[in-house]
């Protein structure tokens, strides 16, 4: 434990540190990272705001990575609510060993692939990427998204995922290690050659 | 070629982050952790339901199987004893009443004759021959 005491005295600081006694006064002072697992702690225990505002900060990062993940928003949909409901069961067993984003983020990406492996099983549904009808003004925008979008889906997963972590959620190449339990330098390899990918398809396109 | 890459970069950036698109989860916050809770309510019953009424059914099979087993066995006991009870009363009935009571009175008379494989067989003879001389009642 490390006392107020011997810190310097600095208006914001980061440490997680819980509790320090000076004298008969009590001081708690609590780092992001530890907010967040206490708002996990708080949900294990069944506390309905906790749950209300982690939906609320949570909703739209992974709502757009299973929608740039499958190309549909009613998939989508159903995997967030799916992914929240995960969640919440999962909160009594979860485990403080790093930062809370990578255990959402891990619980989202075996959701992901749970639903791959279902959709290899079923038979083929043409699912065409929901785009408003453009005008001509904005028809190589909507065209720009369509190959992305497609181009996006022909991606192997692990490409897909570390690409989506890293440029959509801006997670540090460690933690989409610690997400995809692979080492960095594979991870960095992974991106560089998605983005090669979708580049090239978009020149193929020009 | 350098300024057309990073173009595509930016475009790609784009696309990834929705950036251009107004793209939300159509799902209240308030809505949807009610509909969580409730959720995760109605599977908890259901595991709890299951947890109580598995093992009752368990019981239940191995309580009418083991009383079924046991009428079984009851029913094949009581229909041995019958049919070993009706073939002695078949061979019992064939005779008059005096011959049972004429076999009662020589199995009596003669312990050693209970035992078949130490019968004398000469002295039986003779209190056959004997018997047979006897005028009856």
């Amino acid at each position: 434990m490390i006392c107020m005491s011997n810190l310097p005295s600095s208006p914001v600081f980061f440490l997680p540190v819980k509790s320090c006694e000076i004298g008969k006064l009590s001081i708690i002072r609590s780092s992001p990272v530890d907010k967040e697992q206490a708002r996990i702690a708080e949900i294990a225990q069944g506390n309905d705001e906790a749950l209300v505002s982690l939906i609320s900060d949570w909703k739209n990062p992974i709502y757009v990575y299973f929608l740039r993940s499958l190309s549909n928003s009613a998939d989508a949909d159903d995997l967030t609510q799916k992914f929240f409901h995960r969640v919440y069961k999962g909160a009594a067993s979860y485990q403080p060993n790093g930062k809370v984003s990578s255990w959402l983020f891990t619980i989202a990406r075996n959701l992901l692939i749970d639903e791959f492996k279902k959709r290899s099983r079923r038979p083929k549904e043409s699912s065409l990427p929901d785009y408003p009808i453009a005008d001509e003004s904005d028809s190589r925008q909507i065209e720009l998204k369509e190959i992305l979008s497609h181009e996006l889906t022909k991606l192997p997963e692990n490409q897909r995922t570390a690409l989506l972590l890293r440029v959509q959620q801006e997670l540090s190449y460690r933690e989409i290690a610690e997400i995809m339990q692979a080492n960095e330098t594979n991870v960095k390899t992974w991106i560089f050659r998605a983005r090669s990918l979708l580049k090239k398809n978009i020149n193929l396109d020009d | 070629m350098k300024k057309e890459s990073m173009n595509h970069d930016r475009e790609i950036d784009d696309f990834l982050k929705c950036n251009q698109e107004n793209i939300e989860f159509k799902w209240g916050d308030q809505k949807l952790a009610t509909e969580i809770k409730t959720k995760a309510k109605r599977s908890r019953a259901l595991i709890n339901f299951s947890r109580f009424v598995l093992p009752l059914a368990a019981c239940l099979v191995a309580a009418l199987s083991w009383v079924m087993i046991s009428e079984q066995s009851k029913e094949t006991e009581l229909s041995y004893r019958t049919s070993v009870k009706t073939d002695d009363a078949l061979l019992l009935s064939d005779l008059p009443l005096e011959d049972i009571e004429l076999i009662d009175e020589w199995l009596l008379a003669s312990p050693v004759a209970l035992d078949l494989f130490s019968v004398d067989y000469d002295s039986s003879y003779e209190l056959l021959v004997s018997l047979e001389t006897i005028p009856m009642p």
